[in-house]
């Protein structure tokens, strides 16, 4: 397993050191923002900097990093079909299992770095100001950004595990959640749905069913078909 | 385990691409220790038949049975004891040569740091480089250490020499050289080079569009000749030897590619056919592979120049 975790973290190693300028990058920007900037005093008599500092970036670092993930997702199997090393590593002793075990490993300590980075951020923030940061207010919350999230990373992954090319498994994944839109809002304008229709809870708990339901036929996909 | 007695046991196995079958229920046995060299044209099915044999390809119909374990079930298992060079090998093309090597070496649990030594000196492959900036050679040399070093029981070479120029080929060759000195080990391979299987097999095999045509010891194979007869006015051939691998018959010309040819079955063919002249020729394995893949053609009504199955 050592060897394959090895082979992952090396494979992978653009895309992380991608992962780790997106997640520090807004932490960087802001904070140069906030203090080079004229606008900060104007609403900094009411909130700690540092509280909005930390509020800010880790909004946009979560977000930005869902582009990463994607991109492990996209890479995952569909990288080593291209240049057909997965061919050389189907005749080596590690099983499919283990062989699929190694890339969620991978993917699923990047996804719970960038996640425990920036709720520490957001909860040190809310620490630092005794309650939650106003200025953040009209952002998206944490479980939107999630679940989107997580739909094109299903999404991206389903695609990576039946293509050869990474960038259709990475378009796949990016489209995925406007396609998901495309059809609740046609589906309200042609059948005229039933008010009251709460169409963001139903787009969530779609995104939520169908990223589950796409990672599992990714894995399934990749474990049984016989020919890399 | 299912079955104890051959590293490799086909039964009827097949393997169909849409309208075309490249595999056509092939029944071979590889005993234990043994070296078979299978033959055949390019496109025969030989490499989707080694594909089937280590799994890369799932088997349409029949059984292939692998060191005891069933292909389809178990192909873990027989991946942890076989070493594999392919005609194209695929390694991953960023890694360099010693992170391979270190890659490779921790997935096995019988890696023999001795003969990987060994092998290193005799290659004398550069451990810095990337796989993506090697030769072929040394890329296929690479690939048979990576197959060698972790002791397999049995070894699956799929037309390994394809394209490398002399020297590279006696280097591989004398690498696989070092491991048949051991008793234990089977070897697999596939080639359209007769030399190269006569240098390394104990027993041959035929492959033609997807179906074994033979299975001979090459001990067998270098008792073969070549038979030039010419019949008498209006006379037809009334015996002939058994196991023949070549029988065309232009006018009164009479021409037989009999293995074990023996001064018996001479003084048999002259005493019970009526024959002018009588001449016998030595062959080589590579005019028996001619003469067997030209007699099959004749006998389907193919010309030589037809096209080329799979």
């Amino acid at each position: 397993m050592r060897a394959l975790l090895w082979k992952d973290l090396r494979l992978f190693s653009y895309i992380l050191v991608l992962g780790a300028i997106l997640l520090v990058g807004p932490y960087v920007v802001v904070t140069f923002y906030v203090f080079s900037s004229d606008l900060f005093p104007l609403v900094s008599a009411e909130i700690n900097p540092w509280s909005a500092i930390l509020s800010i970036s880790s909004f946009f670092s979560l977000i930005l990093c869902h582009f990463p993930l994607l991109m492990l997702a996209a890479h995952s199997m569909a990288n080593e079909r291209a240049d057909r090393s997965l061919a050389f590593l189907f005749t080596l002793p590690p099983t499919r299992f283990r062989i699929l075990a190694s890339k969620v490993v991978v993917i699923g300590c990047f996804l719970a770095t960038i996640w425990c980075v920036n709720c520490l951020a957001i909860l040190i923030a809310t620490r630092i100001n005794h309650g939650p940061v106003f200025i953040t207010a009209g952002y998206p919350s944490l479980k939107v950004i999630a679940e989107i999230g997580f739909f094109c990373f299903g999404a991206s992954w389903l695609a990576s595990a039946y293509s050869a090319n990474p960038a259709h498994a990475l378009a796949f994944g990016l489209v995925a959640p406007l396609m998901l839109l495309a059809f609740f809002l046609m589906t309200m304008y042609w059948f005229r749905w039933p008010t009251p229709f709460s169409f963001g809870v139903w787009y969530e708990r779609s995104s939520i069913i169908l990223s589950q339901v796409c990672f599992v036929l990714g894995i399934i996909r990749f474990l049984n078909k016989v020919e890399p | 385990m299912i079955s104890g007695g051959s590293a490799i046991d086909l039964r009827r196995v097949s393997k169909r691409f849409g309208p075309t079958t490249a595999v056509n229920g092939v029944d071979l046995v590889v005993p234990y220790g043994s070296s078979f060299g299978l033959l055949g044209p390019n496109g025969a099915g030989k490499t989707t038949l080694i594909k089937m044999l280590i799994g890369l390809l799932p088997i349409d119909s029949g059984q292939a049975i692998v060191l005891g374990h069933d292909v389809t079930l178990d192909r873990p298992r027989i991946a942890r004891a076989t070493g594999y060079v392919p005609e194209l090998p695929n390694i991953y093309p960023w890694m360099t040569v010693s992170e391979v090597i270190w890659f490779v070496k921790n997935l096995y649990s019988t890696w023999d740091e001795d003969l990987y030594n060994k092998m290193l000196k005799m290659f004398e492959l550069p451990l810095n480089k990337r796989i993506k900036h090697l030769s072929r050679g040394t890329v296929a040399k690479l690939c048979l250490l990576l197959a060698l070093a972790p002791r397999p029981r049995l070894l699956i070479l799929d037309e390994p020499l394809t394209g490398l120029d002399p020297l590279v080929r006696e280097e591989f060759l004398d690498g696989v050289l070092v491991l048949t000195r051991r008793q234990d080990i089977t070897i697999f391979f596939s080639s359209h080079t007769v030399g190269d299987v006569e240098k390394l097999a104990d027993v041959v095999g035929i492959l033609y569009r997807g179906q074994l045509l033979f299975q001979r010891s090459m001990e067998t194979l270098r008792g073969a000749k070549r038979v030039r007869a010419v019949l008498r006015d209006g006379a037809t051939p009334q015996w002939r030897p058994e196991a023949i691998i070549s029988d065309r018959q232009h006018g009164r010309e009479w021409l037989l590619t009999v293995p074990n040819c023996s001064p018996d079955v001479l003084t048999r063919l002259n005493s019970e056919n009526s024959l002018t002249i009588l001449e016998v020729v030595n062959c080589t394995l590579e005019d028996l592979f001619k003469d067997y893949i030209k007699g099959v053609r004749e006998n389907e009504g193919t010309s030589l120049e037809g096209p080329s199955v799979v």
